[in-house]
């Protein structure tokens, strides 16, 4: 296996850090340009075990794989061709995304992007790929109420949808991630992937028991678990008034005091979400906003690839 | 424990501050904004103990350190024995009197007092403050030195010829110190301690200071010295008589053999002569011709080599022209009949006088300018205001007044002279100044603290000596004693000429300048301007002591070693501890003293020990705030790479 280095560039948006990416345009532009960076990266087609039929041939370029090689193209004209397929799938994908007020902070404002930010970029860059895929793809936002819904279907006018909602969507007000989740279950009538993008400040108990009801009744459930840096790590100062945005709760912390054991707390909160989910077959991801969104994509992939 | 920058400790003020911050900084906070509180709510809730024990912990080595640092940069350091000691005062006593010369096995005494002293100067810090004090030089000024100086006066310290006074050094030396800030002080009293050091017994001179005193065991010497020569049987010679020369031995009564003594006068040997001890031997030499005479008795040398030899000097000059003036009485002219038959002084007119002895003042007028006058008052006082006048005339501010007086009382004086010693007076005139008056005189003679005998001098610096009885019976036992021949004769010679008959001067004496002496010529040839004060000081050599007049000498003085210092008789261990101070210690070796001197004695210093602490307290505080520090972030990806789906440059 070749483990050099991956190296960002221009041709590679997915690999590049949400700060710099964020200058790069509006979310259908980025969005784009990272799922097409990072299919980019990818030797072979994701489709690969997908059900598909060929559908055209085009020219044969290095590191294609020789399983897609159309010999009897070769055996006729001397050059190498490879094999599209068209992909078909009826897979079902929804897209949940917390939109509460605390997905509206970043550590470092006008620097580093907002965890909504990320949200919204992951969930335009996924319903990309879902889309391309032939998957149908819907989305579902939530505070304390679903603000937001769009139901599930496929082609490029549903992408166009998606991301003018998703454009369109502002943090705000607490957040009730199980009721999204409940509200979600009820209109679900067929089985399919449900993604949960959030980040993880709700109610612990019934958040996982809406979700092991939706995994419960057979759909595949992915958590992407955004943090912001300055979530796991406290910021330098020496002591500080925090309070939540949310609740308006306020704690007075010397942080320098704290340091270590809060990075074991968040660390042990993180190992409880993964230890309730997991045993349920949810996939559980976390995600920090200053990574690029890659990470997240490939956590899609190796799902879906389980799916089949 | 003690501290030695005792300031430093002002700055255990700033222990206050960590507890301070601690405490009450923790007010004054930013409001941030954080959504994941519960992760802080959490931490606070599951970690409360660790957080508790790691301020307190932080705390506790911050203060520590702090203390730790305080302490280095206070120099506190263990009451112990150790080897420093903190900065000290010492006024360093080394006797290099007259007797200190003495050789033992192959040095003198003193430079072994040296040793000491050089001893000690060695294990002294440059923050100790030293005074030398050479106790057979008292006269020399005294100014606080460092190490280095003090050690190169201690090498130059030469045997001075003077009696060491160590009771009076130990006195300056208290009271120098007694005014230095530092709050350590030390005596430290070198000296072969002999007892004629102290005249006083019980003084107790350096107070509550403490002493170290140099006390080694002594095996006593034996030393022979000449102790004394008088020339002429204590009457000053005359011109052309022959001069009897009398040599005093020092007693031994462990020894009868007699010293053998070389008479020298005018460098040439006039005789050998075998004195015993404790006894005297007179030769007689022949006359000399008018002018100095300079001679010495010369013994063979021995350990003390400074008393085996004695200087004598006189002026060989004719019999003194005395003339009387008025009516002095039967004893005067008796007296100076007797004195003019032993061709001891002449009788001349007041014209040709060279000392004029007047009743009533008169003819004060016609005596010559560098005659001398001495003034007798009348039996009647009704006839005081006739002398008071002539006085006056003579520009003598001094006046005779009667009052009436009962008893009787001996005369005293540290200047009198000794043909007064022990004679009574019954009656005497009042003898005073004017208040608003100023004038030099010296007091020879007091009755009952009254002046009896003053020398003084008129406005031609002619020297008067006015005494304040009449020279009879009924007002003095003088005239009827065997004082009363020896007093004229001592007025005529050493008073009024320049016989100088007295030869035991001692070496360390000041000396008094005579009347129109510019310069003093020392016995290692200097010559010194005479100053203001006329008095002569430093003469700590022995030998002749020349007051010149440009190059025409006025009077030669010889300066001998004392007596006293000559019988190296040491004191006792009691009767050092009695004399020297309230705490006093005695050194009888060297190690002894090693340990005594610096007795503030101070063990090892602890700074070094704190400010590694401290250095180790503040490296632990670091890793421990550590802890709390921002992690540097990688960039490492959060799934292990999959090799279907990653792509590779």
């Amino acid at each position: 296996m070749n483990t050099s280095k991956i190296i960002p560039s221009a041709s590679r948006p997915d690999l590049l850090d949400p700060t710099t990416l964020s200058q790069l345009g509006g979310i259908e532009l980025i969005a784009r340009k990272v799922v097409e960076g990072f299919l980019m990266g990818l030797h072979r087609s994701p489709h690969r075990g997908f059900s598909a039929e060929f559908a055209e041939l085009r020219a044969y370029q290095a590191g294609d794989d020789l399983r897609y090689v159309d010999w009897k193209m070769f055996g006729r004209s001397d050059r190498y061709y490879v094999k599209q397929f068209e992909e078909e799938t009826n897979l079902r994908a929804h897209l949940l995304l917390d939109v509460s007020e605390s997905m509206g902070w970043s550590s470092e404002p006008g620097t580093l992007p907002s965890k909504l930010w990320y949200a919204k970029h992951l969930a335009a860059s996924l319903a990309l790929i879902l889309l391309r895929q032939g998957d149908s793809v819907g989305m579902l936002a939530f505070h304390d109420l679903v603000v937001e819904r769009v139901k599930a279907r496929g082609g490029n006018r549903q992408w166009t949808e998606l991301t003018r909602r998703l454009a369109h969507l502002q943090a705000s007000e607490g957040t009730s991630a199980e009721r999204a989740l409940e509200d979600l279950a009820v209109r679900l009538r067929r089985r399919g992937l449900v993604i949960l993008i959030s980040d993880l400040l709700v109610r612990p108990k019934e958040t996982l028991r809406a979700l092991k009801f939706l995994r419960h009744h057979g759909h595949e459930v992915l958590v992407f678990h955004l943090l912001d840096p300055g979530e796991v790590e406290l910021p330098a100062v020496s002591e500080a008034r925090f309070f939540d945005p949310e609740t308006k709760d306020e704690l007075i912390v010397s942080i320098p005091d704290i340091r270590t054991e809060y990075r074991a707390a968040v660390a042990d909160a993180l190992e409880e979400w993964q230890n309730n989910l997991r045993p349920h077959g949810i996939d559980y991801q976390v995600i920090e906003t200053d990574k690029p969104l890659s990470t997240a994509l490939r956590t899609y992939l190796r799902k879906r690839e389980r799916l089949g | 424990m003690g501290v030695l920058s005792p300031l430093f400790l002002v700055a255990g003020l700033a222990i206050g501050v960590p507890v301070f911050l601690h405490l009450f900084y923790r007010q004054k906070t930013r409001r941030l904004s954080f959504p994941a509180l519960r992760y802080l709510v959490r931490t606070e809730r599951e970690h409360a103990k660790e957080i508790r024990l790691r301020q307190l912990l932080l705390l506790l080595i911050r203060v520590l350190a702090l203390l730790f640092l305080i302490g280095a940069g206070a120099r506190l350091f263990i009451e112990s024995g150790g080897s420093s000691h903190p900065p000290t005062a010492v006024a360093l006593i080394v006797d290099n009197s007259m007797s200190s010369g003495l050789v033992v096995g192959e040095s003198r005494a003193l430079e072994e007092l040296k040793e000491i002293a050089l001893a000690t100067l060695s294990t002294s810090s440059n923050d100790d403050q030293f005074w030398v004090i050479k106790a057979g030089e008292p006269w020399l000024p005294l100014f606080p030195v460092g190490t280095n100086e003090a050690q190169r006066m201690v090498e130059e310290i030469e045997i001075s010829g003077g009696r060491g006074d160590l009771a009076a050094s130990v006195k300056r030396a208290a009271g120098i110190l007694r005014t230095v800030a530092l709050e350590h002080r030390e005596i430290h009293l070198i000296s072969d301690l002999q007892a004629s050091a102290f005249p006083v017994r019980g003084e107790r001179s350096a107070g509550d200071i403490p002493v170290v005193v140099w006390s080694p065991r002594q095996n006593h010497s034996k030393n022979r010295a000449i102790t004394g020569v008088s020339v002429g049987g204590g009457l000053p010679p005359l011109e052309g008589d022959n001069t009897e020369v009398t040599v005093h031995a020092l007693e031994d009564p462990d020894d009868s053999t007699s010293l053998s003594v070389r008479l020298i006068v005018n460098e040439q040997i006039r005789g050998v002569t075998q004195v015993p001890p404790g006894s005297a031997t007179s030769t007689t030499i022949a006359a000399s011709p008018r002018g100095w005479v300079r001679g010495y008795a010369d013994a063979d040398p021995d350990a003390l080599r400074m008393d085996d030899r004695r200087y004598f000097a006189f002026h060989s000059r004719p019999a003194p022209r005395i003339a009387i003036s008025g009516d002095l009485g039967f004893f005067v002219t008796e007296a100076i009949s007797v004195l003019e038959s032993a061709n001891r002084l002449r009788s001349v007119s007041p014209r040709d006088a060279e000392l004029l002895i007047t009743g009533m003042g008169a003819d004060l007028d016609v005596i010559p300018v560098s005659a001398s006058v001495l003034v007798t008052p009348p039996s009647d006082p009704t006839l005081l205001p006739g002398l008071n006048r002539r006085l006056a005339e003579a520009g003598i501010p001094w006046r005779y007044s009667a009052h009436s007086r009962a008893g009787s009382a001996v005369l005293r004086g540290s200047n009198l002279p000794e043909p007064l010693e022990n004679i009574r007076v019954g009656g005497w005139y009042n003898l005073g100044l004017p208040d608003d008056v100023e004038t030099p005189y010296q007091v020879l003679a007091e009755v009952s603290n009254n002046v009896w005998a003053v020398q003084v001098m008129d406005t031609r610096r002619r020297p008067y000596l006015l005494i304040a009885s009449a020279l009879d019976v009924s007002s003095t036992s003088l005239p009827v004693s065997t004082g009363m021949i020896r007093f004229i004769e001592w007025v005529a010679n050493d008073w009024a000429g320049t016989g100088n008959s007295k030869v035991d001067h001692e070496a360390g004496e000041e000396l008094s300048a005579p009347r129109g002496a510019t310069h003093v010529r020392f016995p290692d040839g200097e010559i010194v301007e005479i100053d203001g004060s006329r008095m002569v000081r430093g003469t700590k050599e022995v030998g002749f002591y020349d007051f010149l007049d440009s190059d025409v000498i006025l009077d030669i003085i010889a300066l001998n070693a004392p007596i006293a210092e000559s019988r190296l008789e040491t004191l006792s261990s009691d009767a050092i501890l009695e004399q020297v101070g309230e705490e006093v210690q005695l050194a009888s070796d060297r190690e002894e003293w090693s340990q005594e001197v610096f007795r503030q004695r101070q063990g090892p210093e602890l700074w070094w020990p704190l400010l590694f602490l401290a250095i180790a307290l503040l490296i632990a505080e670091s890793l421990i705030a550590s802890a709390g520090q921002v992690k540097t972030r990688t960039t490492q990806l959060d799934t292990p790479p999959n090799p279907t789906l990653d792509a590779s440059i």
